[in-house]
């Protein structure tokens, strides 16, 4: 393993070091009259074990835990190189957990409802009601008379807006698609603060009787995908044996803050 | 892997004392490794012999603490050797671990030699 340049002048400092005492007692011992070999005998005799001095200095030192874990490591690499076949399947099976996990959380509802704020006035008022039972059960679904009614004798909140989902059919004859929509209460724009970028959204004449006046809310995406921005298709009815719409626009790819769909 | 628990034994034992002997030692001016064992058994009137295995270890360990600092000299027999100092902080801990030292001692002969006072049988 090799070392970086200042530990092993480090290692060979006390090397140094270590050899010049010895060389000094062994030149002792012979000016008071042994040979040499004695000498040497008996200096290495009493020094102790020289290769255990060091490493004992060495461990004081710190260093042989870092030494030790980066051997470890090469040795792991050495195994993987030779084991390929186990080697991919692992590799294969870390890629594809964490691919999934990071397209999760980088594409699906993580990044848009968790990640990025609500393209909504004040993302931070906005709440949903949920309708808890005696029994402990909870419902964030309400009926439409309920929802009129706690709108009428609403308080606590700014304004009380209600959704429902469905699918659409939005289009003409061949570009006709599939979409998710929602039917939405007249004040959902008012109450998310939101602005249109063309036309407009729902005047409140138009809330009043039920099955007058539809009108569609589409959004910025669509809009310029399916009529290529065109701003004469707004305010036109559309053609749609399903239910008779006016088109406004709303900007933000993301105009439907419970859902986010890339439109 | 080498056999080390004894080794790391006997030096721990003799640690607290050993530390102190080379501090001491050094107070009186530098010297290198081999001049410390030296010293110290003369100092001591050949009673003390340090086992030079337990010697380099303490030096770098006080050298890491930095209570004494060290440096490559040549010696008059024009050979390469590593000098070490007491620093200022060595100093102060030689006078902290003398203090130490001498309660031990005091204690140590005060449970020796028992005072006059009767203990329980």
């Amino acid at each position: 393993m090799r070392l970086p340049l200042w530990r092993l002048r480090q290692n060979q400092e006390l090397d140094e070091e270590i050899q010049a005492h010895l060389r000094e007692a062994i030149r002792e011992r012979v000016e008071s009259g042994e040979s040499e070999a004695e000498a040497e005998r008996a200096v290495l005799r009493e020094f102790g074990n020289v290769e255990l001095v060091k490493e004992v200095t060495r461990e004081m030192w710190g260093w042989t835990a870092v030494d030790s874990w980066v051997r470890d490591l090469c040795f792991g690499f050495r195994q993987l190189r030779r084991n390929l076949g186990f080697t991919a399947a692992a590799v294969l099976t870390l890629a594809l957990g964490i691919g999934v996990n990071t397209a999760i959380f980088s594409y699906s509802y993580a990044d848009g409802l968790l990640f990025r704020p609500l393209a909504v006035r004040e993302p931070e008022r906005l709440v949903t009601p949920f309708h808890i039972t005696k029994d402990g059960d909870n419902y964030s679904s309400f009926s439409l008379p309920d929802y009129r009614d706690f709108r009428e004798q609403n308080i606590v909140l700014s304004g009380l807006a209600a959704y429902s989902d469905f699918e659409a059919s939005i289009g003409e004859s061949e570009s006709r698609e599939r979409l998710p929509a929602a039917i939405v209460s007249g004040n959902y724009f008012d109450v998310l603060g939101i602005e249109p970028v063309q036309g407009r959204f729902f005047l409140p004449e138009e809330d009043h009787v039920e099955g007058t006046h539809p009108v569609t809310v589409i959004s910025y995406g669509l809009w310029r995908r399916m009529f290529q921005g065109d701003p004469h298709v707004v305010g036109q009815k559309a053609a749609s044996p399903a239910i008779p719409l006016r088109k406004a626009c709303s900007d933000a790819s993301f105009w439907w803050p419970h859902r986010w769909h890339s439109a | 892997m080498p056999v080390k628990k004894p080794y790391q034994n006997r030096i721990e034992l003799v640690q607290g004392t050993l530390d102190l002997l080379i501090l001491q030692t050094l107070r009186l001016g530098p010297l290198h490794g081999y001049g410390i064992v030296g010293a110290i058994r003369a100092r001591s009137n050949e009673l003390l012999q340090i086992e030079t295995g337990s010697l380099y270890p303490a030096l770098h360990r006080l050298e890491r603490q930095g209570w004494i600092a060290a440096e490559w000299q040549t010696s008059e027999r024009r050979q390469r050797v590593r000098v070490y100092r007491l620093t200022p902080s060595g100093k102060k801990q030689l006078v902290f671990q003398r203090d130490r030292w001498e309660k031990f001692s005091e204690a140590m002969t005060s449970i020796l030699n028992p005072a006059s006072e009767e203990g329980p049988a």
